[in-house]
């Protein structure tokens, strides 16, 4: 099978290339660095607002690569995995309809596969439903998953730009070791767009926003049995029950639909770009078992802020981005009784459940997360390329866990702050060798970790979670690529890219995570 | 400027409306009144007892006041089964009560009450009658129906048992009494206990033999009745336990079987089976009764709504003995307890094994409640969430398992 999937991506990539063949005589070969100019300088891509992309021009063309990735160490959470590794295709287009109607497309495949994983079958795992499901023995999980993104976005008609985007990812999960369970993913979206010109200089923008996901595990099963095998359904935090054999009929689906909308406001003048965008979502999630018994619903308020700051003059361009995201979520939790009726005339027996009480938020959390980066880049002469870049970059993530009645507290605050910078060793008028390196330190600014009682969720899950969060860690990232234009194609013009790279988490107590890997792919216009 | 001034006002109030998040609350200012029996005097109240409040997460225990009443200052919103229990002396009792009774001054009188599935959602006081029980001599003290895993990983059920302990201190002889099984239909009780008062139903009664004395059972002491099979299972499972020794085994007659042990017949079944069909998964509503009427003449019951298929005789509860209530567990919601056959008042709880289907080695055994001159005195509050503990490997006649002596 795995077989069949990488003929496939090669035969979507050999596509792919002779698709996007261009024919031009000239002999110019696309560069990346000056599409990742473009991109950075095309701002609204940030945002779920498609209609705004059409300020600024990226040239036509094709991004594919395969890549191929592994990372391992003792440095992760307790439900996670001690290693991956993957197999990755992607491409990204950016294209025109007409004169009128620009499109982005995005697609992406990967087969990745999860090595010792425990306590969690769900997709999902923090911060968000709580009443996922895991086994304690540990074990490997295979995951597929196809992502695919439109967006479509007009010059202006009337003083209004349109634009709408399509999102849509599917994902399969099966677990490789006893209980066996498989877990499907399906999540779209449905974004459409407007901006408003106010003037030449001054853009507003409006979308609106609506999302459904759906994760389903129908089933498990089981190829030899365990009598002492365990399973647990978790309801918050350290809270869950742990049965023998619970896994048998077991089965759960979480649904959601997401409502919302986002502003926009955009300033561009000579040498400044000035974006900053205000949005907001709401989730509403069931959480169904079998015969539709529920163990509660879920909820969250997500709040999203971005500002995207250009300045730009023929040497240098500065790029500040400011984001932050909050969630403000909560958990109903359900207590229902199993209603048996039978007609003693039929003999058919009905069953459903009945909720007899509703602890309204039994589970909150809350999660912040601010992201600032500043990066310069130093530009060619013909100011459309850089040489090399520099930037500086600074993130506070925290999360709050609280379940009550008792109530237990789990949350964390850390501060990050790192540089980073490219350049290029290597620069001929086609064949280009870049270093790109990064430095991150992490920081606890606090923790806690308040339980009612103790029991086994958490000793083996709670506390070593936290203390993977309050380890001090020490991220250093590296990265090479060499670019070459494909002389060897005679018709239209392409670049070939290769890429390897490796990076090291440096924790307290010796904890490590590693990653690295290698891409090769084709940039064409 | 002033567009973003307003934009910067309208996410900070979205963010601050949607952060006040409204708690869940405890239940605060609870009242719970225990109401004696009235054949205790008036000015005697429930004072200074334990009442325990028991729901599928948490357990509270509370102590009431001189008044014979629990103020209750918070708990966390729930059912619970709530259930205390005094044990008193004969002549302790006595003392007590207004009129006379004839009760022997060494005799045990428990004065419980159980309220199950109460749920416990507001502030709404919890009015308890108490009910007085001259504690029984003999009692179930281990029920073995899980089966395991034999040597070659397939299902076991071969092995279970019953056994019956002695838990007064005089002689007592099994002669003539029932060994029961109440009906098992699935996924509902053909006559669950909530419908059917005064009654149950049984799909299998076993008939101990004996002339009066012959079969006694000394204080403190238990016979082990084999429900199929009276061997040393361990050959075949090495999980699994020597019931080579047992007192009893289910079978026609003597001789057959393991000719070493003395036959239980079965003496009135719903199917054709020879041995005690425990199943392994549960339910298993398991009860000793005694009679001197002839139990053949009592009627017996198709299902509702059936003319055909098992029949169930229907046995007086004033005639049970003992009794435990072992709910099948389900996995997601645990068991259900509207699923009963005995009656509150044989056993006001239940017990299960943690497994769904069974084959875990695992053996619902009775709580010790004191020991009295080396002798085991197992705990019988009538309410077999109480009163049992899941032990992982039966132990037939042994009563100092840890988990069993973690006396109350």
């Amino acid at each position: 099978m795995k077989r069949y999937i990488i003929l496939l991506i090669i035969s979507a990539l050999l596509t792919n290339i002779s698709f996007a063949q261009n024919v031009d005589s000239l002999r110019k070969f696309p560069q990346l660095n000056q599409r990742a100019l473009q991109i950075v300088k095309q701002q609204w891509v940030m945002t779920d607002n498609a209609a705004g992309m059409v300020f600024q021009n990226v040239n036509k063309g094709s991004y594919t690569r395969l890549e191929r990735y592994f990372s391992e160490g003792e440095h992760h959470r307790v439900q996670e995995g001690s290693s991956n590794k993957g197999l990755k295709f992607a491409s990204e287009r950016y294209d025109r309809f007409n004169d009128k109607i620009f499109v982005r497309g995005q697609f992406s495949f990967s087969m990745d596969k999860e090595y010792d994983r425990a306590w969690s079958d769900v997709i999902n795992t923090y911060n968000s439903n709580p009443y996922y499901f895991g086994s304690s023995v540990r074990g490997d999980y295979d995951k597929q998953q196809f992502d695919l993104n439109l967006k479509v976005y007009s010059v202006a008609y009337k003083g209004f730009n349109f634009g709408l985007t399509l999102d849509y990812h599917v994902a399969d999960i099966s677990r490789q070791r006893d209980p066996r369970t498989r877990t499907y993913m399906i999540d779209y979206s449905i974004i459409p767009s407007v901006v408003y010109n106010l003037s030449e200089k001054s853009k507003l923008g409006f979308n609106i926003y609506y999302r459904y996901d759906k994760e389903r595990m129908p089933s498990t099963s089981t190829v030899q049995t365990d009598p002492n095998l365990k399973y647990y359904n978790f309801v918050g935090l350290h809270n869950a029950i742990g049965r023998i054999g619970g896994y048998k009929a077991f089965n759960r689906q979480f649904i959601s639909d997401y409502v919302g909308s986002a502003l926009q406001y955009n300033y561009i003048d000579n040498g400044i770009k000035f974006l900053i965008s205000a949005g907001y979502d709401m989730q509403w999630q069931a959480t169904l078992g079998s015969k539709e018994e529920s163990p509660g619903s879920f909820n969250s308020h997500n709040f999203r802020f971005l500002s995207n700051l250009i300045l730009e003059n023929k040497s240098v361009l500065h790029n500040a981005v400011l984001s932050a995201k909050f969630k403000d979520a909560g958990a109903n939790e359900y207590r229902q009784t199993q209603i048996v009726e039978r007609d003693t005339l039929t003999g058919v027996t009905t069953e459903y459940w009945e909720t007899t009480y509703i602890y309204k938020n039994r589970y909150v959390v809350n999660t912040v997360d601010v992201d600032f980066s500043w990066k310069t880049y130093f530009l060619k002469s013909n100011s459309k390329e850089y040489n090399s870049s520099i930037g500086i970059d600074a993130a506070y993530k925290s999360f709050s866990n609280i379940y009550y009645l008792p109530k237990s507290e789990y949350s964390v605050g850390k501060l990050y702050a790192g540089i980073n910078g490219s350049i290029f060793l290597f620069s001929s008028k086609d064949h280009r060798v870049e270093l790109e390196g990064s430095l991150k330190g992490g920081f606890k600014m606090d923790s806690k970790l308040d339980l009612f009682n103790e029991n086994e969720v958490s000793e083996n899950v709670l506390r070593p979670d936290l203390d993977y969060h309050n380890r001090t860690t020490v991220d250093l990232y590296g990265s090479l690529q060499y670019t070459f234009p494909m002389n060897f194609i005679k018709k239209g013009a392409m670049s070939g890219f290769a890429k390897i790279y490796a990076g090291n988490i440096f924790a307290q107590d010796s904890m490590n995570w590693t990653q690295y890997g290698i891409s090769i792919g084709i940039l064409t216009f | 400027m002033k567009r973003i001034l307003i934009l910067s006002i309208l996410i900070i109030s979205l963010v601050s409306i949607s952060c006040t998040r409204e708690e869940p609350q405890f239940v605060k200012n609870m009242r719970v009144e225990l109401v004696l029996p009235s054949v205790f005097k008036p000015e005697v109240k429930y004072a200074n007892q334990e009442i325990v409040f028991t729901s599928s997460v948490t357990t509270y225990r509370f102590t009431t006041n001189s008044m014979g009443v629990v103020e209750i200052p918070e708990i966390i919103p729930d059912e619970y089964t709530i259930n205390t229990s005094w044990e008193l002396t004969g002549k302790q009792y006595k003392e007590l009560i207004s009129g006379e009774e004839l009760i022997e001054d060494k005799a045990k009188v428990l004065v419980s009450s159980t309220l199950t599935n109460v749920p416990v959602f507001s502030a709404e006081d919890i009015r308890m009658e108490l009910e007085r029980v001259v504690l029984k001599s003999l009692l179930i003290s281990k029920v073995y129906y899980s089966g395991t895993k034999d040597n070659s990983n397939r299902n076991y059920t071969a092995d279970s048992f019953i056994e019956i302990y002695n838990n007064s201190d005089e002689v007592v002889y099994v002669d003539g009494k029932y060994l029961a099984v109440a009906e098992s239909m699935s996924p509902v009780p053909a006559y669950p206990a909530k419908d059917n008062p005064g009654y149950i139903y049984a799909r299998q009664i076993c008939k101990f033999p004996g002339n009066g004395t012959d079969f006694p059972i000394l204080p403190g002491e238990s016979i082990v009745i084999a429900a199929r099979s009276a061997r040393d299972h361990r050959a075949s499972a090495s999980t699994s336990v020597d019931l080579s020794n047992a007192d009893f085994e289910v079978k026609d007659s003597d001789g057959i079987g393991n000719p070493d042990v003395k036959a239980l017949p079965m003496h009135s079944s719903s199917t054709a089976l020879k041995f005690l069909n425990l199943l392994s998964g549960g339910s298993n509503s398991i009860f000793i009764f005694e009679t001197d009427e002839n139990v053949l003449d009592w009627p017996e019951y198709y299902a509702p709504g059936k003319s055909s298929g098992e029949r169930f005789r229907r046995v007086p509860v004033e005639t049970v003995i003992d009794g435990v209530e072992a709910l099948k567990n389900s996995a997601g919601t645990g068991p259900d307890i509207t699923l009963k056959r005995l009656h509150d008042i044989v056993d006001a709880g239940f017990t299960t094994i943690t497994a769904t289907s069974g084959y875990v080695n695992e053996s619902l055994e009775r709580k010790v409640s004191r020991i009295e001159d080396g002798r085991y005195i197992l705990q019988d509050t009538n309410n077999s969430i109480e009163d049992f503990v899941i032990i992982n490997g039966p132990t037939p006649r042994k009563y100092d398992h840890p988990q069993l002596l973690k006396i109350r």
